[in-house]
């Protein structure tokens, strides 16, 4: 096989098959072509940059060294979106699993046990991961975007931001073409209605 | 279920004001050095050609046809081996002449011209050390360079030849 100095204009499946012959630089082409759109995918749904790079290094990790079981028939994007979205909404259902309550324990009756049983915030001064964070999901679209069900937020995701056909959209997420057009109408209304008060200053 | 509700396409759903908003969302991008972190836990697999080979010898000793193949190149090792050391002991006179001959027409003279060569470079070597006149710390700074620069390529080579210690993490994703 010979091997091309340049492999931005290869195509993903010819990427693919250089980095299946060892080459490292066919390896960093992909984890280059796709980091932006996974970690914003990942980013959007869990809030938090410092946890959408762990998740997102741990999706291309598992698609890297799984690179070699990756079927050229099927799109290479859906398979790391797939992954991508997996990742994140199994965090998302731990997250919820392990939630406290801030005014404490379930089972906490008195005054006493609530204290000991609440969740103690710590030091609310804002990082500057915390600055960060906010100038990029802090305008409108994107809080309106962060209040809507994880399933819908990724439809809008692939849909409006990766411009994802919907058949592809219905492949990464492993649900019918049906009900991917139901999620997008749906979180769209769902848009709408949040961004309503504030349409006269869009 | 009614298409018409459900196609964001359609007349219903149409927005261009949240159109707009959501085409303005723009990609973000992972902290520098994303790239490095991720190759640091992959691990990338041997040439294709290698594997080939590898997984040919790995059948022909599951399939026993390896032992085959050794015993085969053992044999005609040991055939050849034997077959020149007849030859030899059979014609000991004959081959020792043929040694002498190559040796003074052929060894010796380049034996020579090595040893000169040798000399000659020496001499060179001392007449140009002789003529440059530098102080005895530069001399012991340039000793001390080439000795770093023989240990520190000592210790490159030694982490090159470590096997790849980075950590396979199982694909559970389903298809």
């Amino acid at each position: 096989m010979t091997y091309p100095a340049d492999l931005s204009t290869a195509t993903d499946q010819e990427v693919v098959e250089h980095a299946r012959d060892g080459r490292e630089s066919a390896y960093r082409e992909l984890v280059r072509r796709y980091q932006r759109p996974v970690f914003s995918l990942i980013y959007r749904m869990v809030r938090d940059r410092e946890l959408a790079e762990d998740l997102s290094q741990e999706t291309f990790v598992k698609v890297l060294n799984a690179i070699d079981r990756y079927r050229p028939e099927f799109k290479f994007s859906s398979w790391v979106f797939k992954i991508a979205n997996n990742a994140a909404i199994d965090h998302l259902r731990r997250k919820e699993l392990d939630t406290l309550s801030l005014d404490g324990g379930p089972d906490a009756t008195t005054a006493e046990r609530v204290e000991a049983t609440a969740l103690q915030i710590g030091d609310t001064t804002e990082s500057p991961l915390d600055e960060l964070e906010a100038r990029e999901l802090g305008s409108a679209i994107e809080r309106a975007i962060g209040k809507l069900r994880p399933e819908y937020q990724t439809c809008i995701i692939l849909r409006h931001v990766e411009g994802r056909p919907y058949d592809e959209i219905a492949d990464i997420l492993g649900l019918p073409l049906g009900t991917v057009k139901t999620y997008i109408h749906r979180a769209r209304a769902e848009l709408r209605e949040l961004l309503d008060p504030l349409r006269e200053m869009l | 279920m009614n298409d018409q509700l459900t196609d964001p396409g359609s007349p219903t759903d149409e927005d261009p004001v949240l159109d707009q908003l959501l085409a303005s969302l723009e990609h973000f991008a992972p902290a520098p050095g994303f790239e490095d972190r991720i190759m640091r836990n992959v691990v990338t697999p041997a040439p294709r050609w290698l594997q080939r080979v590898r997984d040919r010898g790995r059948s022909l000793v599951q399939h026993g046809r390896g032992w085959w193949f050794l015993g085969g190149l053992t044999g005609a090792s040991a055939i050849s081996a034997s077959a020149i050391a007849a030859l030899l002991v059979l014609n000991a006179a004959a081959v020792g002449e043929t040694l002498d001959g190559i040796l003074n027409s052929v060894g010796l003279p380049l034996w020579r011209g090595v040893l000169g060569l040798a000399a000659g470079t020496a001499r060179e070597v001392t007449s140009v050390i002789n003529s440059v006149s530098v102080s005895a710390s530069v001399i012991l700074a340039a000793g001390a360079s080439v000795a770093f620069v023989l240990v520190f390529n000592t210790w490159a080579i030694y982490r090159l030849m470590q096997p790849v210690q980075a950590k396979r993490v199982e694909f559970n994703a389903s298809r």
